[in-house]
């Protein structure tokens, strides 16, 4: 297979936004360029690689579903609970665990319109300052996190107050796997009067939330 | 963790850390590129390191080099403590 027709067959495979396609697709003539470059012949290199299926597949199961805009103020790190927002190499296997991700269309286990449904209403509490509510509906390592640190705290540290709730702008679904454990998350842009969050909600099988991410 | 190390030293495009992963895990460790590719973005999205394109010449197309944030650094960091305190878990439970 050509080079040009290899790329766009890894391309036309993604299911990212089609902007994040073009960079990917840009990254990848830069990559194969710079192999040749360096003395790699394009038959070994498509070897390497893989099949572009295979290719597309990779970028498909690690990529999130939504990126956050830019320009925002610091990130404020809630809790993940359960779910591992760093990521771990366990050297002795030789191995990467990162969190694999597919759209929560291809789920055997999550509903799209339920973990939509529940992500609103996290973002409802805590727009009404409902902590004790919001508590109900968590994982146990959640419920600890809630009683020990402040919301109102954790707001106030986005910066620039939010103002009146306006409602969602953007929600991508996932399903999350890592290390045998899966989750369902939604990354959801709400528009504030003065400003917009990016919610990471996570929840886990049992649909209790266990992670809760606002930048 | 070890593509925020691999970048601590200086900023590189994503051909080389595949390279230097393998050559300095002695084999042990090759990425595809799918894999960190993804890995770099999500890294970028957590605002731990940054992307710029280089410009292209004669000899050589633009190529998209990443480097460390301060964050990132400060990650960087975090992620060693836990690895290490993992490590010596895994080594007490092997000694038993």
């Amino acid at each position: 297979m050509k080079q040009k027709e290899y790329i766009k067959k890894v391309t036309q495979n993604l299911t990212c936004s089609n902007g994040r396609k073009k960079e990917i697709q840009k990254e990848l003539t830069a990559n194969i360029a710079t192999a040749i470059g360096a003395g790699e012949t394009w038959e070994a290199i498509q070897e390497r690689m893989g099949k572009p299926e295979q290719v597309a597949q990779e970028f498909n199961e690690n990529l999130s579903g939504g990126k956050p805009g830019k320009g925002k103020t610091r990130p404020l790190l809630i809790v993940l609970g359960s779910v591992l927002g760093v990521l771990l190499i366990l050297g002795a296997a030789g191995f990467w665990i990162l969190p694999k991700n597919i759209p929560l269309e291809k789920s055997s286990i999550f509903q799209e319109a339920e973990v939509e449904a529940q992500a609103d209403y996290v973002i409802e509490l805590l727009n009404q300052s409902e902590y004790e509510d919001l508590a109900m509906i968590s994982t146990p390592e959640m419920q600890t996190f809630l009683r020990d640190n402040s919301m109102d705290d954790a707001k106030a540290m986005l910066g620039t107050p939010l103002g009146g709730y306006r409602g969602n702008l953007e929600t991508h679904l996932y399903e999350m796997r890592q290390m045998g454990k899966r989750y369902a998350t939604a990354r959801i842009l709400a528009s504030y009067e003065n400003r917009s969050v990016w919610y990471t909600i996570t929840f886990d099988t049992d649909m209790k939330l266990t992670g809760l991410y606002m930048q | 963790m070890l593509i925020l190390k691999l970048l601590m030293q200086e900023e590189k495009y994503g051909y080389r850390l595949i390279q230097e992963l393998k050559t300095k895990s002695e084999g042990r460790i090759t990425l595809k590129e799918g894999t960190l590719y993804s890995a770099l973005y999500r890294l970028e999205e957590e605002g731990w390191i940054k992307s710029r394109w280089s410009e292209a010449t004669e000899k050589e197309g633009a190529k998209k080099y990443y480097g460390i944030t301060p964050q990132g650094e400060q990650a960087l960091a975090e992620l060693k403590t836990t690895w290490n305190e993992f490590s010596l878990c895994v080594k007490r439970i092997m000694e038993v």
